[in-house]
């Protein structure tokens, strides 16, 4: 039984939320594993949400937002590009894998890249494996719990 | 009357001798004279008034000072013009230097019927011009000054070509890279004066310099260029060489666009919202732009856009209200300790800083609800109504509840 | 009215929360005219003991330093915590973790490899590392588990409230006295469970004198590699400073000596996690829109993770390292 990978999303309401609505009125096959939340623009994304995604329980997060020059409200997706920038150097400090945080820009009439994207990143979050943040931790506190007993 | 004085100086300046109270142009509006006071006797010795002696509805008041009147305004539009690009800049067209060498404003003034020759087309020393040259693309089209068109020069320098032929006798040379003769009737106002028998030399001018001089007086004034249609270097005499400046931005443009908060372009002219869709706003509600501020253009463009911004003024106007979406961002000043890393982040200029307080404050109208400034505020005191971080983060504990 | 109880007790912690009380100078006269000391290792000569034979909820006030290392203080602390009325989470180790917090960014293996055998003037050939058991001829030897991570306080007993900084500014513990004294003389109702004493409900900007204009970072200076003005916002001159993203309280002290704040005070009041509201703010002004050039400007930040979560990371959201 192969696990299922738990994706969040984050998708700017003007290109890729659109775009992935596309997707699905063109009936383009893609895995349910993401999970979406609109926010209107990209640079609405705090990484405060995409860690707690991870110490919720998601095992890969997607920004999803419109592509550089594009935006709608001008430049938030660059805004967007520095936080997960700045963002997987953290990750990569407390050993989560840059890997499982995405950004990718796709514009409101490319849904076969999103397409493309979900299920290039549903495999890629499988091969890494389920992340299990708080297991994990419960996990230490009880090796420590048996060392004291 | 005889151009004096006149090179190197602001076109408004080179009407000749002028006295202290004059009128800006004939063209002014309001045409109503101005009294310079650093010139004015009565300013330096309290004596004269021959002004106001003469004056038989009494409108001189030597009292008058200049008042800074604040109006509160919901919507401004911005249309500060152009400056013409300073041809001395470009050192080989001896502008500034030999005689009879023009800019394109000093050329527009001396036809001009109120201008210093009285409308006539005369050379320094008064005489009528036995040819004229006119080049153009002195500063557009040039990677060492603008790399961009100026737009209107073709269709001035054809204007040009036109009265000069109507005034005088002078043989006409064009040096031109293209002819851009876009509008409506503007090809057939080329063609026209194709018929006229104006020689139009394709190949921008190289150099242009002064020949010996001629015994009555005239220096004759030498146009060197390569005639790239008969694949010829030309070195053609002329009189009188009128130049084709650049329409670049106004000198104090950045000073205004901080002022308004407003983008330019990469080549400096204000930044419109979408360059088709859009080109009188600007990324600020409320502010426009229009006419050469925006970019070079003649006065049909200049026109409908100054009207389609003064319409869109007037819709908003007429409404009486401004619709305001409920998705926006508002700074609580409880927790907002003023340091300003919100500012620079809005793109459409909507938060401000409040000095006495020490807070941020978002302008409501202005904000369009991205919700930028609301990620980035570190002590989390901008909420994002719609979508704040409560909202959010329920919807992510809803997901991955399963 | 029986003379209140005092308890105070340093758990993983430096000491200088221990030299913050004293600094109040004199008024430390007054705390031990009001208060009977109870327990107080830095200071008195009272025992475990003597603390484990007193009634419950008989220390009226106990303040607790110090973050959560090993099983000893994990023990004290609920022991303390069952004999005191209020218990406080004094300074910034037993708020939010402080420096010892720090240790979750690697592992217990790691610590001990680098204490017990890799530092230079470590001479350990048969590789011997603590063990919290060891069998003697006498008998059985045992000294504390050292935990797998630190925890705060409050992550190990309930605390009611909360004096952040590291250390609390002493006119801050001043304050903090006066208000608890209030309390307990005059009947006063007590403060709502949780509320943190001793500090602002801003940030450290709001206590700031520097000028703050609008900010475009192309670089990260530290404070020996340029010229500091003493008059403008350190960030503004490419400075890293904490100051947006902490609690006001400290006065400023650090920025007004020319040195950017570290975030000691914590988490400003409506924030949850200290180190990534600082990443936020701190990317979207980075002047840079082209990723290699964002990622060069990111690399002048030197230990972003470290730098960003200095005080706070056991009450960050992901808490520790998976490593």
């Amino acid at each position: 039984m192969s696990f299922e990978p738990k994706i969040v999303a984050f998708f700017c309401n003007w290109c890729t939320y659109t775009g992935a609505d596309l997707a699905g009125v063109s009936r383009l096959k893609s895995p349910a594993n993401i999970r979406v939340i609109r926010t209107m623009c990209s640079g609405r994304v705090d990484p405060s949400f995409v860690i707690k995604a991870f110490e919720l329980g998601a095992d890969g997060v997607l920004i999803g937002g419109c592509h550089p020059g594009d935006c709608h409200y001008t430049e938030g997706n660059y805004k967007a590009l520095r936080r997960v920038h700045l963002l997987k150097k953290m990750l990569q400090s407390f050993g989560i894998d840059e890997k499982r945080l995405r950004l990718e820009w796709i514009s409101a009439s490319e849904g076969d890249v999103y397409q493309r994207v979900a299920i290039e990143f549903t495999e890629q979050i499988r091969t890494l494996g389920p992340l299990n943040w708080k297991q994990k931790l419960e996990q230490r506190d009880k090796v420590t719990q048996e060392m004291i007993a | 009357m005889v151009l004096e004085d006149y090179k190197g100086k602001k076109p408004e300046f080179t009407l000749g001798p002028k006295t202290p109270i004059y009128v800006p142009t004939m063209q002014s509006i309001p045409r109503v004279p101005v009294i310079d006071a650093t010139s004015c006797i009565h300013f330096q010795t309290d004596g004269c008034e021959t002004c106001a002696k003469v004056c038989e509805p009494k409108a001189i008041d030597y009292d008058m000072k200049d008042e800074t009147v604040e109006i509160d305004v919901g919507q401004i539009l911005i249309t500060t013009g152009y400056d013409i690009f300073d041809a001395s800049q470009m050192a080989q067209f001896g502008y500034g230097r030999l005689d009879n060498v023009y800019s394109s404003l000093e050329f527009e003034m001396m036809l001009n019927s109120t201008g210093p020759t009285g409308g006539k087309v005369l050379t320094k020393s008064g005489k009528e011009p036995r040819s004229i040259g006119i080049i153009h693309c002195i500063g557009s089209r040039d990677t060492n000054h603008h790399p961009y068109c100026s737009r209107v020069c073709c269709m001035y320098a054809l204007k040009f070509a036109h009265l000069a032929h109507d005034r005088t006798n002078a043989a006409i040379y064009q040096f031109y890279i293209d002819m851009r003769a876009f509008g409506k009737g503007y090809e057939e106002f080329y063609s026209r004066l194709l018929n006229e028998g104006v020689t139009m030399i394709r190949g921008k001018a190289a150099e242009v310099v002064e020949a010996s001089n001629r015994s009555d007086g005239d220096g004759t004034l030498l146009v060197r260029c390569e005639d790239t249609l008969i694949g010829k270097f030309r070195e053609v005499p002329v009189d009188m060489v009128i130049l084709c400046n650049a329409i670049e931005p106004r000198k104090d443009a950045d000073v205004i666009r901080r002022l308004f908060s407003i983008s330019k372009s990469p080549d400096g002219f204000f930044l419109e919202r979408h360059p088709k869709l859009d080109p009188t706003s600007t990324m600020s509600d409320g502010i426009y732009i229009a006419g050469c501020a925006q970019g070079p253009k003649d006065i049909p463009d200049t026109v409908a856009q100054a009207s389609s911004a003064a319409a869109r003024i007037l819709s908003y106007i007429s409404k009486g209200q401004v619709e305001l979406d409920p998705v926006r961002a508002w700074i609580d000043e409880k927790y907002c300790s003023g340091c300003r890393i919100c500012n620079n982040l809005c793109p459409y200029s909507a938060i401000g800083f409040i000095e006495e307080k020490k807070v941020s404050k978002v302008n409501d109208v202005l904000c369009k609800g991205c919700g930028t400034c609301v990620a980035a505020c570190p002590a989390s005191a901008i909420t994002g109504k719609g979508f704040s971080d409560a909202q959010i983060l329920a919807e992510l504990e809803g997901l991955l509840e399963v | 009215m029986a003379t209140p109880k005092l308890a105070l007790y340093w758990a993983a912690s430096c000491g200088g929360c221990e030299v913050a009380v004293l600094d109040i100078e004199s008024k430390i006269l007054d705390v031990a005219a009001f208060f009977d000391i109870v327990f107080w290792p830095c200071a008195t000569d009272f025992k475990y003991k003597d603390v484990e034979v007193m009634a419950d909820k008989s220390i009226t006030l106990c303040l607790f330093n110090g973050a959560i290392r090993n099983s000893e203080n994990e023990k004290i602390a609920k022991l303390l915590r069952a004999k005191s009325v209020i218990l406080v989470a004094f300074g910034s180790c037993a708020y939010e973790g402080c420096i010892p917090a720090l240790a979750n960014l690697t592992t217990k293996e790691e610590i001990f490899k680098t204490v017990y055998l890799e530092t230079p003037s470590t001479y350990n050939p048969e590789k011997i590392f603590p063990q919290p058991v060891t069998k003697v001829k006498e008998g059985e030897v045992e000294i504390p588990v050292f935990y797998e991570k630190v925890k705060s306080l409050d992550q190990v007993v309930d605390v009611d409230y909360y004096i952040p900084g590291c250390p609390p500014q002493s006119n801050q513990v001043a304050a903090v006295i006066d208000v608890v004294v209030d309390i307990l003389k005059n009947g006063k109702p007590l403060l709502p469970k949780g509320t943190i004493l001793g500090a602002g409900e801003k940030t450290c900007c709001d206590e700031c004198p520097r000028i703050r204009r609008e900010k475009k970072i192309k670089q990260f200076h530290r404070p020996h590699e340029i010229m500091v003005n003493p008059d403008e916002c350190l960030l503004d001159q490419g400075i890293l400073c904490m100051g947006p993203a902490t609690r006001s309280g400290c006065g400023a002290l650090c920025v007004k000596a020319n040195v950017p704040c570290r975030g000691c005070y914590g988490a400003p009041p409506n924030v949850h996690d200290q180190g990534l509201k600082m990443l936020s703010a701190l990317s979207s002004i980075i002047d840079a829109q082209d990723p290699e050039e964002i990622d060069k400007i990111i690399n002048t930040i030197v230990d972003p993770t470290g730098t960003f979560y200095r005080f706070s990371l056991a009450h960050s959201t992901l808490k520790a390292a998976d490593l």
